[in-house]
């Protein structure tokens, strides 16, 4: 599951973290998932579309938004 | 300590002269908890309102509804599918949108409904003959504002309590009947601070508690619910209310809420709800799902399943001796609880493999007079469940005695013709498979600190339908296992098997899917339950020992900020270094990375095959138990673990009942 994509419905601009609508899971959200740097702030505006690597990592603090689109 | 089995088979199972009694039954069960194959029985036209549905107790089926503000009943003695299901009476006005309400007992049925005049009235109307006639309406309670549902539910010695809300808000009252006298008003259950809003409720008694089942939102948080709870009455302290229980969750930023609950008791707890999708594409859909067998209600329910039944009015649901009932306005369904076949004089031949990571078994039947092929063995299909208990008749006057048992789900049922003999062949899988092909209908979180690797690891295992459970003494698993709370994730689409196989991953334990998902602790300090060879032990028929290079003899563990080696050197030095790792970044100190490091490739160790043992069939032998086999022929005397767990039955000419046994490291 090293990749997936999802839709984002929040962020935390101070400590980087967003809460994401992963694709097939319309009921619930996934919180506090790691942003990358990268990403300006700015441009993670709610409903837009983004790629989470998982890693391969059971770990949810392992998880990072690498692309918003 | 080992399987316990009986003195008299013990010794039995060991002499060269043995009695095989091998029991198969097939069941329309899932974990011990009976399926529903709902079939419709009715379509109508009737619109979409709150309803009700009650069994009287001559078997009548009484429905009533509420359309528009018109209470209309319909009672249909005894119910098949040949009844007529869209003859109504119009017995009253009441009012619009409001809950109706139904139960019944012997010699009584009870319908309560809000009044037409007074949107705060509910008004209670008595049948003393199984729905075919009614009392004229009595008030019982009046509220400052709009009643929003109802439910009813009598407890065994005919007290009665109703239920009800108040429009959506947290309020949900009691109203008591005791000794045949209604109390003077509700009272407020002890949950309005658990919730910010109230969409439907639904109750029955279970013979010790009303346990209710309840749809809304969540407090601060808005999310909406699914739950069940219950209030005490004669087991738990009376009118106690218990914490509730999700079924079923969504998000509040999501486009799904849940509505017009539904709750019956057959064999376990059943519950039906509607899960209302705004978004596209827009759908109003009931749900049902169920506890685990001998699951208490606020406890842990399977993943809801989608039902046929659409609308925004909910599935009523009662429950009969040997089926269950779903009703909307327009909609009639029927579930018998169909009886399961003993199939043990059919057995001609079985094979069985066990792992730790999956299951697979073919059996023979004979099936001469044609019954199986004719499909009239109503749990002789795929998805139904085999219990195989291999024994032998060993007991008193020959009664058949076992230890191991197994649950198997049958994955393809196929008729044959071989050599003019008519035959029926069963394949099937087991708990891990089973995991496999659960996969989760949306994404599920759990916070650091929040719940240990084990009760993560029985939430989805009850939510896939299995009966998870934790070995004991001596295979009692770790300290770990149990304490361990990682932050987990689990992204919509994933498999059971494989969210558990991430939690098992750093851990010593192992899974024995005999009979369900048994988590089992290892070590290499367990001692041995079982001997084979030497004087006096179970006996060989065939051993074979055997070598081979691990497939990882040096592991890492990648935690949080830290990283732990481990590695076999006499294994690296021969065959090479072969290298894993492992990322679980919930490893926060040295210890703890050293620890998981060393269980990974202790499981390296253990799950790599060292031979094969084929003996007589022990009754008392588990996957993963630690033997003891003597061999003076191979000079074999050692402790194994049990990596692989077979069975080969047959009868006829060349009977065989054995064990296999694949031996991996201690």
């Amino acid at each position: 599951m090293a990749l997936l994509r999802g839709t984002l419905t929040a962020f935390d601009s101070v400590n980087y973290k967003a809460t994401v609508r992963l694709d097939g899971s319309a009921p619930q959200t996934v919180n506090n998932i790691k942003t990358s740097r990268a990403i300006p702030a700015a441009e993670m505006v709610t409903t837009r579309r983004l790629i989470v690597d998982t890693g391969e990592a059971s770990s949810a603090d392992e998880w990072v938004v690498t692309a918003v689109y | 300590m080992a399987l316990p089995v009986s003195p008299s088979l013990t010794v039995h199972q060991k002499q060269a002269a043995r009695r095989p009694a091998v029991s198969l039954t097939a069941s329309l069960t899932r974990s011990g908890v009976q399926l529903l194959p709902f079939e419709r029985l009715y379509t109508g036209s009737e619109p979409d309102g709150p309803h009700a549905l009650a069994l009287a107790a001559d078997g009548s089926l009484i429905r009533a509804r509420n359309q528009s503000g018109t209470l209309y009943l319909s009672r249909v003695s005894a119910p098949s599918s040949s009844s007529v299901w869209n003859t109504w009476s119009n017995l009253t006005p009441c009012t619009a949108a409001a809950g109706v309400a139904l139960a019944a007992r012997p010699g009584e049925v009870l319908l309560a409904y809000v009044d037409s005049a007074a949107s705060t009235r509910i008004l209670l109307r008595t049948s003393t003959d199984n729905g075919s006639s009614w009392s004229a309406p009595t008030s019982i309670v009046t509220e400052a504002s709009a009643i929003g549902s109802l439910a009813l539910a009598f407890n065994p010695f005919g007290d009665a309590c109703l239920f009800y809300t108040l429009g959506t808000s947290t309020t949900l009252k009691r109203l008591r009947r005791t000794s045949g006298v209604w109390a003077a008003s509700g009272a407020n259950w002890s949950r309005s601070a658990s919730v910010a809003s109230l969409t439907g409720i639904s109750a029955l008694h279970d013979g010790a508690d009303f346990i209710l089942t309840i749809t809304g939102t969540e407090v601060t948080t808005g999310n909406p619910r699914a739950w069940a709870a219950f209030m005490g009455d004669l087991l738990f302290p009376a009118n106690a209310w218990s914490t509730l229980a999700a079924i079923a969750e969504a998000d509040a930023a999501s486009s799904i809420t849940f509505a017009a609950p539904g709750i019956a008791y057959s064999g376990s707890y059943r519950a039906s709800f509607v899960r209302k999708e705004a978004g596209s594409v827009a759908e109003n859909r009931v749900y049902t799902s169920n506890t685990p067998q001998l699951g208490s209600a606020n406890g842990s329910w399977f993943e809801p399943a989608p039902h046929q039944a659409t609308g925004t009015a909910g599935l009523a649901l009662a429950a009969a001796s040997s089926a269950v009932w779903g009703t909307t306005p327009a909609g009639v369904w029927y579930a018998p609880l169909a009886a399961g076949q003993d199939l043990s004089s059919r057995l001609i031949r079985c094979s069985l493999r066990i792992t730790p990571a999956s299951t697979r078994a073919t059996i023979e039947l004979d099936d001469a007079d044609g019954v199986i092929a004719a499909g009239n063995y109503a749990a002789v299909i795929p998805g139904a469940t085999l219990t195989l208990a291999p024994g032998y008749a060993s007991g008193a006057a020959g009664a058949t005695e076992n230890g191991v048992v197994f649950m198997l789900i049958i994955d393809r049922v196929t008729s044959a013709v071989r050599r003019g003999r008519r035959l029926a062949r069963i394949e099937a899988s087991g708990a891990w498979e089973l995991a496999q092909r659960w996969h989760a209908p949306q994404a599920w979180q759990s916070a650091n600190g929040a719940l240990a690797r084990s009760a993560i690891f029985a939430r989805f295992a009850i939510r896939a339908g299995l009966s998870p459970s934790s070995a004991g003494i001596p295979y009692a698993p770790s300290a770990d296992w149990t304490g361990n709370k990682p932050p987990f994730v689990v992204p919509a689409g994933e498999s059971a098997a494989s969210l558990m196989a991430r939690l098992l991953a750093p851990m010593p334990e192992l899974v024995r899917p005999e009979a369900g998902l048994q988590v089992v602790g290892t070590s290499a300090s367990d001692a041995a339950t079982g001997a084979y060879g030497a004087a006096g032990q179970h006996p060989i028929a065939e051993l074979e020992l055997s070598a081979e290079a691990w497939q990882r003899n040096w592991t890492r563990l990648a935690g949080s900020g830290r990283y732990a080696d481990t590695f076999d050197p006499a294994q690296v030095y021969v065959a090479g270094p072969r290298f894993g790792v492992l990322s679980d970044a919930t490893a926060v100190d040295n210890s703890q990375a050293a620890n998981w490091a060393a269980a990974i490739l202790r499981k390296q160790q253990m799950l790599t095959p060292r031979g094969q043992l084929v003996a007589p069939f022990d009754c008392a032998r588990q996957l993963l138990d630690v033997v003891t086999v003597t061999d003076g022929d191979l000079a074999a005397a050692g402790d194994y673990r049990v990596i692989g767990l077979g069975m080969e039955y047959s009868r006829g000419p060349r009977p065989r009942f054995d064990s296999i046994l694949v031996l991996g490291g201690k």
